[in-house]
């Protein structure tokens, strides 16, 4: 028989090729403090609302970023967290867990494996300074509630956005932005 | 200095914790070249009997007068090394140690080349000071033959016990009414299943019968003083307005009482009387009045009551008693965590929400419900039980209060509750929420099995938050069952949170009294955690039980046995050795100013007339030299045995040297 | 008369001008001004920026911190996402010399550099601790007497617990007595404390899932009889209100719970014109609320 037969190495060769002990160390220095001293109690992902709705379990998330399984940067339901951040605050190993989920997001986002919606709100910002810009109905609401028609915001001073988009610029995110706009033409 | 003096540096590899840091040979060649150093040598493991013997050789080879080590921490080997010199025809106390471990090589490991630069200071400082040391005589003192045990649960019971029996008189304090502790509000003990009351009570009734033990119970020490083998103790009787030698416990006053309260006892799940014995077996039995609640109606002191013996007094003040003993045991317990900062689990919240121990007293046949489980909101038995177990414990969240170790005794009584309720109510389900099951002990694991056997249900996931029913009052536990790897919502009729043991706050007033340091995790410190958990730095002050760390029962009693062991044997070689480090008086030069009777913590200083003069005087024994009269005088009269003004200038004009 | 720096956020001033005009006009009756805060963007998102690129997500909030340091004034906010990005950057930078040094290095290519020399506060924060229930109380002019408020918190504003200062998440009250101050009865529902669902970027990424989760929150909220929903987050705000038409639209539930920011319910208890408080350009009718009030 050929050297595997049917057995399947993503689960029997697990630990030889496919844990990266880098990852979790990556995950803290970028904010998800204390999440190499998970020990799996679940505490968060019976805390999660979208735990019950969706095959997102925090859990999960924190044991393979422990043994260090990047694949879980490549998981969809990885972008489900709302940061609703009720598992930070029951984990009794005070490991923020929210933040380490932002953390893999944040190392996927390099990897280019950001979804879509995350990019066109950072063009929105790139362009307006605002996420979520105004349009014409709203600056009628304005109107009638006393207001000028734009905040004083980049909107009233878009010499602002230069800045903006600088610090876009210089923390590498623009050019993740074209490359992946580019990219879905 | 009369004789030359002919000192002898010995420098220890200590394996690699030295030697792997700094090149001890170039140390040794070093001291060589210090003033009044005979002989240096390097040695592997100085503190080995090989090492001890060299250092007993050399002292006879090159007829020294004087011995250094430069080793670990004084705390040690101090008594080896001045042993080892003592054997070798020298006065101990010519002998001096320089840390070159714990203050150099293992913190400065890094830098090796400082770190031997610092090492050959240290070195310098202490040939310096060995240079001027005088040899002394330790002072033996007698040992009073008595021993006090602070605190009468099962710990303080089987120290005082053991004491007894070996002949010493033992002082037995407890603050509550009755002894028992804890252990008498168990109803059944794991893993035997033994009725608690039934195997503690034989031995409370021992306590009050032993001849050699002078039970005083309602009473906590007010102020200890002295030192090992004649400490001075006040105990405070606290009234109980009531005669003790003319209560029998009939019991009348406590019927003819008009005013209810909780009862402390039973968590508050049950009232008692103003007029109360915490429970019927209680030792001694002798009724208690709670005079913040009595109304002083007078209806106990009536005819109907207490009437002809006349054992009530409401003035009967607290009794101070000074007792002198030689060794002391701390057996003072602990206390249950307020599981209700965890608001997550809604405890003091949700009615059908309870705590380990007032399951114990719910399932209890003396308690509130008479061994009925039932639910507070109704009364009624609950079909379905969720324990969470952990509620506290292994929790990093010190601001709710938390505790980060392991309560040990929690997985093995939550399972002892799953078997009763399997036991007492068929068809009743048990469901342990549970991260690990820790079943450690002899019979432990093969109780979990037959937990497990009768129709324990066990969910691997820590229960994350509950809520209630606001109708039924049901509890919905949320949890991830992270064997099955999804979230569930389990209703059940009941939910009784093993909350974490945490140190008792009654024993924080006891620290100060006897010098007595915290662990980290805020449990008395003991000596050393492996070889010697029953005895304190505090010579003749010993811990029993809980106190020092959670243990389950089998564990308290071993440890108050090891307590009641170690504490006796001072008392029975009858005598101490007491260390000759202390302050001595020139009463030539003394001023009789009595600065020193100020400044003085522990009262060794006294002032008498001598000559028509009023001199200072120090008493050695109570002296623990720690230097406050001999800086404080402003006649320089006092001297500092062993740790002389002139030794320590020395000390430090031999660090100034290499600079 | 205190005044601070109003970070408007996007929702509020792009969506919903009635939760800025509201908070401006109630703020003046407690001596509070609002005043306009120059050149401020997007705070940035948390959920949706953060998940990206946390460094730049500190600095984006830094360079709006920076703008109100140069002007001397504090920041209020009336949005929980902005309250997270503004008082986290700024509570973090203050504490933290290596962040704060990593994202000066950020700024230094924009010429700014953070001080740490403001605060940021929510406004009902302000209101609770600087202002006082009492006071509130007294600036009641129409009392809602009757109105079942079903409180949404929100998860920003208490959450993580060890970086702000309300203490803990699961029954906090100082927002249920800032609307009983009102006069109104705040009721307790299921889920009272779950998220809206809208955060973390979800609402643009898996918007039914979102949805899902406000749904059941709605739902809890009528089976408890409430006549309003009240936040502090326009983002909720948003989720809760439009949500309801989308949540009609994808799975047929109607409920017709009108949602009001906290300082449009403090502007109608105060008297003023629901006009001037912009609840005519709510998704849903506020009408019914309306007629129970007056």
């Amino acid at each position: 028989m050929a050297s595997e037969g049917m057995r399947d190495p993503k689960h029997y060769q697990l630990g030889k090729t496919q844990f990266d002990p880098d990852l979790i160390k990556e995950v803290v220095a970028l904010g998800g403090k204390n999440a190499q001293m998970c020990y799996q109690c679940g505490t968060c992902t019976a805390s999660c609302p979208m735990g019950q709705r969706s095959g997102l379990r925090v859990r999960t998330v924190m044991r393979k970023a422990n043994l260090g399984m990047r694949e879980v940067l490549d998981d969809p339901d990885l972008w489900l967290c709302t940061t609703c951040y009720t598992c930070s605050d029951r984990c009794p190993r005070r490991i923020m867990a929210t933040d380490a989920i932002i953390a893999l997001r944040n190392i996927a986002t390099r990897e280019k494996k950001v979804p879509m919606s995350m990019i066109k709100i950072m063009g929105a910002i790139s362009k307006t300074g605002h996420g979520v810009p105004n349009n014409e109905a709203n600056m009628k609401n304005r109107v009638k509630v006393g207001l000028p028609e734009n905040p004083p915001t980049t909107h009233t001073y878009p010499e602002y956005i230069k800045d903006i988009n600088k610090i876009l610029e210089v923390t590498g995110l623009l050019k993740i932005r074209e490359e992946m706009e580019a990219e879905s033409q | 200095m009369d004789e030359e003096k002919r000192i002898g540096v010995f420098i220890c590899h200590c394996g690699t914790n030295i030697a792997g840091v700094i090149d001890v040979k170039e140390l040794a060649e070093y001291a060589k070249t210090l003033p009044n150093v005979a002989h240096a040598e390097d040695y592997t493991y100085v503190c080995s009997t090989p090492g001890q013997t060299m250092i007993k050789d050399r002292i006879k080879e090159h007829n020294l007068n004087g011995t250094v080590v430069a080793a670990c921490s004084p705390r040690l080997h101090e008594p080896t090394f001045r042993k080892a010199t003592e054997e070798g025809g020298v006065n101990q106390f010519l002998f001096s140690m320089a840390n070159i471990r714990e203050q150099d090589t293992w913190v400065h490991m890094e830098e090796p080349e400082k770190a031997l630069q610092k090492a050959k200071d240290v070195v310098r400082m202490e040939v310096a000071r060995a240079s001027m040391l005088e040899p002394l005589t330790p002072k033996t003192v007698p040992v009073e033959k008595a021993a006090l045990v602070i605190g009468a649960g099962i710990a303080g019971i089987q120290a005082s016990l053991e004491l007894a029996d070996a002949g010493i008189k033992t002082y037995l304090v407890e603050k509550e009414p009755s002894i028992g502790g804890m252990m008498s509000r168990l109803d059944k003990t794991f893993p035997t299943l033994d009725c608690s009351q039934c195997i503690l009570t034989p031995k409370m009734v021992d306590v009050e019968r032993n001849p050699n033990i002078e039970l005083m119970t309602y009473s906590e020490v007010d102020d200890i003083s002295g030192y090992i083998g004649n400490f001075d103790v006040t105990i405070r009787e606290k009234s109980r307005y009531v005669y003790e030698d003319k209560c029998n416990g009939c019991g009348k006053c406590q019927e003819v009482c008009p005013v209810s309260r909780p009862n402390e006892f039973d968590l508050g799940l049950q009232p008692r009387k103003a007029a109360y014995v915490p429970f019927p077996q209680a030792v001694p039995l002798k009724f208690t009045i709670d005079m913040d609640s009595c109304i002083k109606c007078d209806l106990c002191k009536g005819q109907e009551a207490c009437g002809d013996l006349e054992a009530i007094d409401f003035d009967k003040p607290d009794k101070l008693t000074t007792v002198k003993v030689g060794t002391i045991i701390v057996a003072t317990g602990f206390d249950m965590y307020d599981v209700e900062r965890k608001e997550e689990w809604g405890y003091k919240v949700f009615d059908n929400v309870v705590t380990g121990i007032e399951f114990e007293r719910l399932i209890g046949a003396s308690g509130p419900t008479g061994g009925n489980v039932v639910r507070p909101s109704d009364g009624q038995k609950p079909k379905s039980v969720g324990f969470v177990l952990c509620a506290g414990s292994r929790d990093q969240d010190e601001e709710d209060g938390a505790k980060p170790y392991c309560s040990r005794v929690c997985c093995m009584y939550s399972l002892k509750h799953a078997h009763q309720l399997i036991e007492k109510i068929p068809g009743c389900v048990p469901y342990l929420f549970y991260m690990d099951i820790r079943s450690f002990g002899k019979a432990y694991e093969e109780f979990y099995y037959r937990i497990q056997n009768e129709g324990g249900k066990f969910i691997r996931g820590r229960v994350a938050r509950i809520t209630e029913d606001p109708v039924t009052k049901n509890l919905t536990i949320t949890a991830e069952d992270t064997l099955l790897g999804t979230p569930l919502e389990m209703e059940v009729d009941l939910v009784v949170l093993a909350n974490a043991v945490v140190p008792a706050e009654s024993t924080q007033k006891l620290k100060t009294l006897l010098t007595l340091s915290n662990s980290p995790d805020g449990w008395l410190l003991e000596a050393h955690p492996k070889l010697n958990p029953m005895s304190t730095t505090t010579d003749g002050v010993f811990l029993a039980g809980m106190c020092q760390g959670p243990r389950d029962i089998p564990d308290v009693v071993a440890h108050a046995a090891a307590a009641a062991a170690a504490a006796s044997i001072p008392i029975h070689k009858g005598s101490v050795t007491l260390e000759p480090i202390y302050a001595i008086v020139d009463q030539e030069h003394c001023g009789g100013c009595a600065t020193c009777i100020g400044v003085c913590p522990y009262g060794a200083t006294e002032l008498n007339e001598v000559d028509g003069k009023l001199v200072a005087s120090v008493n050695e024994a109570k002296c623990k030299g720690c230097g406050t009269c001999g800086s404080a005088c402003p006649s320089g009269a006092i001297k500092m045995q062993h740790f002389t003004n002139e030794q320590i200038m020395s000390e430090i004009e031999a660090f100034a040297q290499g600079w | 008369m205190k005044e601070y720096n109003f970070f408007l956020g996007c929702i509020a001033p792009n969506r919903y001008p009635g939760i800025e005009a509201s908070a401006v006009k109630t703020s003046r009756k407690f001596d509070i001004e609002l005043r306009d805060f120059k050149g401020a963007s997007c705070c940035p998102a948390p959920g949706a920026f953060g998940s990206m690129d946390v460094n730049a997500w500190l600095a984006l909030g830094a360079r709006n911190i920076c703008l109100s340091e140069k002007e001397g004034k504090d920041i209020a906010l009336i949005c929980n996402g902005c309250y997270k990005s503004l008082f986290e950057a700024n509570h973090r930078l203050k504490a933290d010399p290596a962040m704060r040094e990593k994202v000066n290095s950020i700024l230094a290519n924009i010429d700014y550099e953070f001080q740490g020399s403001v605060e940021v506060r929510h406004l009902i924060d302000i209101l609770y601790n600087d202002v006082g229930t009492e006071k509130v109380k007294e600036s009641v002019e129409v009392p809602l007497t009757g109105v079942n408020v079903a409180i949404h918190y929100g998860c920003h504003l208490l959450k993580p617990k060890f970086d702000r200062t309300f203490g803990s998440s699961e029954r906090p009250r100082f927002f249920d007595e800032l609307v009983e101050a009102l006069g109104a009865t705040s009721i307790d529902y299921k889920e009272k404390m779950m998220c809206c669902g809208a955060g973390g970027g979800v609402r643009s990424y898996k918007m039914d899932l979102a949805l899902d989760i406000a749904n059941e929150k709605l739902y809890n909220m009528t089976q408890a009889g409430a006549d309003v929903i009240v936040d502090v987050c326009p983002f909720c705000h948003l989720q809760l209100d439009r949500g309801q038409v989308e949540i009609k639209e994808k799975f047929g539930d109607v409920y017709d719970l009108p949602v009001l920011h906290y300082n449009q319910l403090l502007g109608l208890a105060q008297g003023m014109n629901p006009d001037e408080l912009g609840l005519d350009a709510h998704e849903i009718s506020v009408e019914p609320l309306l007629a129970k009030i007056m």
